[in-house]
């Protein structure tokens, strides 16, 4: 049996009376390209230091190349890479320096791969880490990240911030090792990981909405436009895979997030839209899919919020 | 073993001006210190010197250590070490052997070479540096180290040193309140204990877990019960444990004089506003066997009113000797108690029964050090080394370590110059007691303490000390402490306040 490389069940984390992360299930298969996307506050960072044995977890269960993220300390880091925009460098040291003060923690550094990627970053050695930009000092901890080969790379927002150039390299730098390397990332920067995540998981307010391959998902989801008879009423009740249903006079548009065959979807029209002409479906961008899940979602929620809160009034008054 | 030495490596080069401003004070100590040990009698510029590198390398060293810690900082989750293959311990250890190679090991070196420029061997003190050092760990570097654990940068730890500071003021004034409580003899040592344990577990378990919080509350807990031995147990019974009670044949007998009182000026009695009665209780002390003497260190007194009104003092300090036989024979011994004005309202009209309990050292004299006046240094056994100093008129000495047991000092003295005549016969006698000279601290830098013969001459002569006199030293050495109590004398307050 295969090890995942991640692995979590009904992982919770509270602070007080705020929930962080309720009850998140998901599994990274080795070598795959995870990409964790998600508004902000939605508990991504707080998903990856669980991970990284940061803080605990309030309930559920972890694993990291199989082992109990509890257990996530020394000699065990030396597999698992970890990069974070929010991440403190010892700002004091050159970049050689850095390099150097690293290499005898991983038995399997790679000098070769060390001076391929300072090569490729175009990272100089004899600076001082606090002289460099934000880029460059990306690139430096990015480096310090890979010439180990870690089985695991744990990336939390390493593009943020970052020029279009910089992040091109260091996405470069990441292709480089895929294969070899699990990568597990978390990102706003959508249309980036859809060029090379393998697969993607949406956390919102905690909890995790989708997690599934990137093919899967792209085929799944669809944007759909036809025409209707102007006259024609709209029928009471639509399938609840149809996000962001509006229409505008004889025009129909919604996000289908089931979406199979173009026959099957067409069939499904014509039930609900008798008049229904003209059907198109257009594939959607990962970042279309992220806004229509997060505006559906959020639609959701405050009509949920709003039937709650009229509940709770009609019950006091009762 | 690599990886520790790997991250001692990294904070040594991190941390290279800082070592290198210790090491340079260090230095700069161990030159002024070995200049002030001949004033023994006022302080000079050396000693002065001396002191202020003291003070100064203190403050380097916290400087040091709180900056040693902080480079591989433990609050927090987005440090960079959290997440490398660094295991706890061996960045502990680092921390460490960077203490050990940086701040212990310069400082025992030095105080080696101080010992052996104080004129004494280096390998029998070596406990005593040893201990030293544990002093040093439990009053400087774990406390340190441990507000650096919780802390997230300098500046924090210094507002949390303030805060510390602050309270540990508060302590001490406390202390000073109270200061007229006798403290167990075992308290210092149980308060450095409790700092030791408590810290050195809690920096233990921050590395471990890096659970903040629950290691605040760790030292928290520390400062609570430092505040707390500080204000229960001195005045308490427990501050006479380790006093033993005699169980058949005391070796003195103390009881108080209840004959004819000489009569009290009662000067405290004419101001309304004074909270505390000053009362002299005079003491007959008995059977003192010879070559014995008694110090009372602590008193605590009873007091029943004829109509059964009682009160019961805490147990205070009491600094005197108990060196005459009978208080009747001349200026006896006295017991110096304070009683709050209103307990002397309501007992002080009548006759009242009092009765006094004591906690009482006994001094067994040691044999005489026979030897002459010397500018030469003399190795004087339990004392250190002494030798005449020309330029003050009297007597130096050396110690390892802190103040020197009580040493009365006999010699000749002339009652002018020292070439002997006729007219100018030398007397002998006590001429006085070394002491320590006070106001001069190193705070436990140096290894040497240094006094001289404090003049107490009972001998009728004013000439100077004479090189070539014979010179005796007799010191005084605590065989045991015990606990004793007055028999019930019924006396009145009103004879005994003020006098």
């Amino acid at each position: 049996m295969i090890t995942l490389s991640i692995a979590t069940h009904a992982l919770t984390r509270k602070y007080r009376t705020l929930t962080a992360l309720a009850g998140v299930t998901l599994s990274v298969d080795p070598g795959s390209v995870y990409a964790l996307v998600g508004p902000n506050g939605a508990g991504k960072t707080t998903l990856i230091q669980l991970l990284m044995n940061l803080q605990p977890a309030t309930s559920g269960t972890a694993e990291v190349l199989g082992m109990p993220t509890g257990e996530i300390r020394g000699a065990v880091l030396n597999r698992i890479g970890y990069v974070s925009e929010n991440q403190e460098l010892p700002e004091w040291m050159t970049v050689g320096g850095l390099l150097d003060y690293l290499r005898p923690f991983y038995p399997t550094w790679d000098r070769g791969l060390e001076g391929q990627l300072l090569r490729d970053f175009a990272l100089p050695c004899d600076r001082k880490l606090k002289q460099l930009s934000r880029g460059m000092r990306m690139k430096a901890a990015f480096a310090g990240a890979l010439c180990f080969r870690p089985a695991l790379l744990v990336l939390d927002e390493p593009f943020s911030g970052l020029d279009p150039l910089v992040r091109d390299e260091l996405i470069q730098g990441l292709l480089d090792r895929i294969g070899e390397t699990t990568l597990f990332l978390s990102s706003h920067d959508l249309a980036e990981i859809e060029s090379f995540a393998s697969h993607v998981g949406y956390l919102e307010e905690g909890s995790l909405l989708f997690s599934e391959e990137m093919t899967t998902l792209s085929n799944r989801f669809r944007q759909v436009q036809f025409q209707v008879d102007p006259a024609s009423g709209t029928p009471l009740k639509l399938p609840a895979a149809w996000m962001e249903y509006e229409r505008s006079g004889s025009l129909v548009r919604f996000t289908h997030s089931q979406f199979g065959t173009e026959a099957e979807s067409r069939a499904q029209i014509a039930t609900l839209f008798p008049t229904a002409g003209d059907a198109r479906f257009v594939p959607m961008s990962l970042r279309s899919i992220f806004l229509a899940y997060a505006r559906t979602h959020r639609t959701v929620r405050a009509k949920l919020d709003s039937e709650v809160a009229s509940g709770a009034t009609l019950g006091g008054k009762a | 073993m690599s990886q520790i030495v790997h991250i001692f490596r990294k904070d040594a080069r991190q941390l290279r001006l800082e070592i290198l401003a210790t090491l340079t004070i260090l230095v700069l100590f161990g030159i002024f210190e070995p200049r002030s040990w001949n004033d023994f009698v006022v302080m000079t510029l050396e000693g002065m010197t001396s002191m202020a590198f003291a003070i100064l390398l203190y403050i380097a060293w916290g400087i040091l250590i709180i900056r040693l810690i902080q480079t591989d900082r433990l609050p927090g989750l987005n440090q960079f070490w959290t997440t490398r293959p660094v295991e706890w311990w061996k960045l502990l250890a680092a921390k460490g052997l960077f203490l050990l190679v940086f701040l212990y090991a310069p400082l025992i070196l030095l105080q080696m070479v101080l010992l052996h420029l104080g004129g004494f061997a280096v390998a029998p003190n070596l406990p005593l540096i040893l201990l030293d050092m544990f002093l040093l760990s439990a009053v400087l570097v774990l406390p340190l180290m441990s507000l650096a654990a919780v802390t997230s940068s300098f500046g924090q730890t210094m507002l949390v040193l303030l805060g510390t500071l602050v309270l540990f003021v508060l302590v001490l004034y406390v202390a000073f309140a109270l200061g007229r409580n006798l403290e167990p003899r075992y308290l210092t040592s149980l308060q450095l204990g409790i700092v030791v344990a408590i810290l050195s577990s809690a920096v233990v378990y921050q590395y471990r877990w890096r659970a903040t919080r629950n290691t605040i509350v760790l030292c928290a807990v520390t400062a609570v019960l430092l505040i707390c031995t500080q204000w229960f147990l001195p005045g308490s019974s427990l501050a006479v444990v380790g006093y033993d009670r005699p169980a058949q044949g005391a070796p003195v007998s103390i009881a108080i004089y209840s004959g004819p009182q000489p009569g009290g000026h009662g000067f405290n009695l004419e101001k309304p506003d004074v909270p505390t009665i000053i009362l002299y209780v005079p003491l007959v002390v008995s059977s003192i066997a010879p070559g014995t003497s008694f110090s009372l260190e602590g008193q605590r007194v009873h007091l029943e009113g004829p109509d059964g009104y009682g009160w019961e003092s805490q147990w205070e300090n009491a600094n005197s000797v108990l060196t005459k036989d009978s208080f009747a024979n001349s200026d006896g011994s006295y017991a110096v108690i304070s009683i709050p004005r209103r307990v002397y309202d309501r007992l002080g009209g009548g006759t009242v029964r009092v009765r006094m309990e004591f906690a009482v050292a006994q001094l067994q004299e040691m044999p005489a050090f026979q030897t002459f006046v010397s500018a030469e240094r003399v190795m004087v056994p339990g004392l250190g080394s002494c030798a005449f100093s020309k330029e003050w008129g009297t007597i130096g000495c050396r110690s390892v370590f802190g103040q020197p047991a009580d040493f009365a000092v006999s010699t000749f003295r002339p009652r002018g110059r020292c070439e002997a005549s006729p007219s100018n016969l030398p007397t002998h006698g006590q001429i006085g007691h070394v002491s320590t000279r006070e106001s001069r601290m190193t705070l436990g830098i140096s290894p040497v303490t240094v006094s001289g013969v404090r003049f107490e001459s009972q001998v009728q002569a004013s000439g100077p000390l004479c090189v070539g006199a014979p010179i005796s030293y007799v010191g005084k050495r605590i065989v045991q402490r015990l606990q004793m109590q007055t028999p019930t004398a019924t006396v009145s307050l009103k004879d005994l306040a003020g006098f």
